[in-house]
């Protein structure tokens, strides 16, 4: 229940009480003060109830906080007496109420989907690239959140708009409300957890990941790297073509195979019918039972596959004697620097790093941008012109904003946003003696994207990783609304065309690059699951 | 009552020091108008009127409204309490009834004629000093600047209940502000509050013309300004002001019917 309309009742029940008494005295001590403290419930009501907003269920003290008021104009002590007794019952009706009632201050999910709805569809920046069709959308989900609203379920809402939003295929766009009611849901959203998990190899076979030791699945024959066939009778490509939900949107269709066989694995329900390769290659079945749910088993397969480098952020770490490592987390230096859009301070630290360790001999420079966030342009500008050939180099298009909408304004001819500021920078070639290679993978977003397609084409740089980077490059807003805010693409990033940078459009084919793909193989298994070691890292000082 | 009113206003601007109060007011606001323009002189009139920072001049300008219109109503009320001169109202012949709205009315007449004028004048002056931005709806402007007049009336009325509650000028003063500091400070800790139930949450509501904000990629800010407010704003801010208003003016003549004025 929440504390203000707790103190709401119970200083409504004590001045019901301390009223009743002084009702008694009044008559005898004939004080003004006596009198006037028969508004002090209405005052209550008035303070408590304004701040924390009119609740239904609390009605009953609402009013009789206000009747109480009558007290003052009222001769006679038993009218008084009446008055107390009956604040008294509506503080009890109150509290009963609110604890019986589902609907406890629980918000109005509907309104909020029409207000949060119209927002997105005026301001979101990718609408036609994309091909969103916001009418449909609509008619679609609408029914969802009335459901959401009639039950009072919070987590219903939650992934009511989390499915609407991963159909826009933007790693940007996205809803997010309160810890436990995220993880309540993904309770849902990611089913059962039967004691392993699932990827596919670089020859297309889908095997079994982070198996729970003692399990019955391990009890059964299925171990690190057993093929798996079916789930439940589907075969487990078409379990990977059911996957709804994602922790983290892949805008690019190779990324999201990529990642739905880690997620395939969580099938709903209490068995699950296993059909799979043991080791002497005979196809099994078996029917395995649920431990709980897949939610923290997702989690650890998903952290050792998209796993970086365990540093600081901005640190140089020596990996051997011609490799260094510059592990990049996200693309935020200080405050000082992300309010100035100055970042002197990390330039020159980093070209000392850079100077330091040219001149100690090494010659393998790894930049390890994996799970990268993003964050300020200017910073990833400050890196890749110390890193780039010389010569001038383009990066971005900005896009002309209407400043009475607040939208950006599109060519109505084509279509297209027009082309505002160009933002390019001089390279210097820091690192021009030696090679450069950039780990990536799909948590890898925004800011860190930009970055990835920066590095890109240049002879002495490589990018490897298992996916490509996520394939989210426009600039981020945010919709605030009661129960959570919606993140969304709202300022459009061009490319040299004029075109839209980076996000893919209906194709799902992202603008970002990558130079080596890198497979998992039983070697990759053998290092990710059971060395628990950094595989990425040890093919990229092979290179 | 009319010559209760009369009388009420020629006590108030009898008194020297209403009258330094008032024009001290107002010529702080003009100067610091004029202070702000040599030392921005790069703003423009929506950055006085809707600035992103805390300080803009119309929050300055709404503070000390409605401490004038406070000053204004509190002298009017309520310094006859202290002195018992109000016995005197009572003992000519006048009714309780048109003791309390002679004097109530005549407070939020000067007051509300007092108060439009020192928020008019330096925005006309402001007009002048500053760039006008291109697309403002004035009609939009007109109406938030009645509605803000309306809840400055509101705040006037708890005021005046307040007065005759305690029958103490300065007490009243403090025991009001106190109220505003603590329910201001109790809405900032919660966040989300229902704006129109106090006259602070309400000002801020009323004042609020960015509808929302966006960014260029050079990290230069762009406010979308809604300057006509929503209907259902008016509507709330309309009703619960003049109920509440309504319902404080009317407790405080009970409170006033039957006090022995000791």
């Amino acid at each position: 229940m929440d504390y203000y309309d707790k103190m709401l009742l119970v200083l409504c029940m004590i001045s019901a009480i301390g009223l009743f008494v002084v009702a008694h005295m009044e008559k005898h001590v004939k004080t003004r003060w006596i009198r006037i403290a028969y508004m002090i419930p209405g005052l209550v009501v008035w303070i408590l109830g304004g701040i924390t907003g009119f609740e239904k269920d609390m009605a009953p003290a609402y009013i009789g906080g206000v009747l109480c008021v009558a007290g003052f104009l009222l001769e006679k002590e038993r009218f008084r007496k009446a008055l107390c007794v009956c604040l008294g019952c509506c503080v009890v009706a109150a509290l009963i109420f609110c604890k019986v009632d589902a609907g406890y201050r629980c918000p109005d999910f509907v309104a909020e989907f029409e207000e949060g709805f119209e927002q997105l569809k005026n301001r979101y920046c990718l609408t036609a690239h994309k091909g969103i069709d916001f009418d449909d959308l609509y008619a679609r989900y609408y029914p969802r959140f009335v459901e959401a609203n009639k039950e009072h379920s919070k987590e219903k809402n939650f992934i009511a708009w989390h499915e609407m939003l991963c159909e826009f295929h933007d790693g940007h766009t996205y809803y997010m409300t309160d810890e436990d009611i995220v993880k309540e849901a993904a309770n849902t959203m990611f089913g059962s957890d039967f004691g392993f998990s699932m990827v596919t190899l670089s020859d297309g076979r889908n095997v079994a990941v982070n198996v729970e030791s003692g399990s019955a699945a391990e009890q059964a024959g299925i171990t690190l790297g057993t093929e798996i066939l079916s789930l439940n009778g589907k075969s487990v490509e078409k379990c990977k073509n059911d996957v709804k939900y994602y922790e983290r949107v892949n805008p690019d269709l190779d990324n999201e195979r990529f990642y739905s066989t880690i997620y395939a694995a969580g099938q709903n329900g209490n068995q699950l019918e296993v059909t799979f390769i043991d080791e002497t290659g005979k196809e099994q079945s078996v029917s395995l039972k649920r431990l709980g749910f897949y939610q923290e088993r997702l989690k650890e397969t998903l952290e050792i596959v998209n796993g970086g480098y365990d540093s600081g952020t901005l640190t140089f770490t020596e990996i051997d004697d011609k490799t260094v490592l510059y592990r990049i987390k996200e693309m935020v230096y200080d405050t000082e620097s992300a309010h100035s859009g100055d970042y002197g301070g990390l330039e020159s630290e980093l070209r000392q790093g850079l100077m330091e360790y040219k001149n100690k001999g090494y010659t393998r420079l790894i930049l390890d941008v994996r799970g990268n966030n993003g964050g300020s342009p200017f910073m990833i500008i400050t890196i890749a012109k110390l890193l780039a050939e010389q010569g001038e180099h383009f990066y971005v298009n900005s896009g002309v904003i209407d400043e009475q909408t607040g939208l950006h304004k599109i060519d109505e001819k084509t279509g297209k946003y027009l082309i505002g500021e160009k933002e390019s920078y001089q390279g210097e070639d820091l690192w021009g003696h030696g090679d450069i290679i950039l780990l990536v993978n799909g948590e890898c977003i925004s800011a860190g994207d930009h970055f990835t397609n920066m590095m890109y084409g240049q002879d002495n740089v490589k990018i490897m990783g298992f996916t490509k980077s996520n394939g989210s490059g426009q600039a981020v807003s945010g919709i605030l609304l009661n129960s959570g805010v919606i993140s969304f693409s709202q300022i459009p990033v061009l490319d040299e065309n004029g075109d839209i940078y980076i996000d893919p459009g209906v194709n799902r084919k992202a603008g970002v690059h990558i130079d080596e793909l890198v497979g998992i193989d039983e070697e990759a298994l053998h290092v990710l699951f059971e060395e628990k070691g950094d595989y990425l890292l040890q093919k990229a000082c092979e290179q | 009552m009319k010559n209760i009113m009369k009388m009420t206003i020629y006590e108030f601007f009898k008194k020297s020091l209403s009258r330094t109060i008032y024009i001290c007011a107002f010529v702080s606001l003009c100067l610091i108008l004029l202070v702000n323009h040599y030392f921005e002189p790069d703003q423009t009139f929506l950055d006085i009127l809707a600035g992103t920072d805390d300080g803009t001049f119309i929050v300055t300008s709404m503070i000390v409204s409605v401490a004038v219109m406070c000053v204004i109503v509190a002298q009017m009320c309520g310094s006859d309490f202290q002195d018992k001169t109000i016995h005197y109202d009572l003992m000519f012949g006048h009714s309780r009834k048109q003791v309390y709205f002679g004097r109530v009315f005549a407070g939020m007449l000067v007051g509300t004629i007092g108060t439009t004028v020192m928020i008019v004048v330096p925005f006309i002056l402001a007009c002048f000093l500053y760039k006008i931005d291109a697309g403002i709806l004035w009609s939009g402007i007109l109406v938030r600047a009645i509605l803000l007049m309306i809840i400055i009336i509101r705040m006037a009325c708890e005021l005046i209940l307040i007065i005759f509650l305690l029958k103490n000028v300065q007490m009243a003063g403090i025991i009001y502000i106190g109220m505003l500091g603590g329910i201001s400070y109790m809405c900032n800790t919660i966040g989300d509050v229902n704006a129109y139930m106090f006259g602070i949450t309400n000002i801020e509501e009323v004042l609020t013309i960015v509808n929302w904000s966006t960014y260029t990629l050079h990290g230069k800010t762009v406010n979308v300004m809604q300057y006509m407010p929503a209907a259902d704003m008016i509507f709330h801010t309309l009703v619960v002001n003049i109920v509440l208003g309504g319902i404080c003016i009317m407790l405080g003549y009970f409170v006033f019917c039957k006090d022995d004025l000791r």
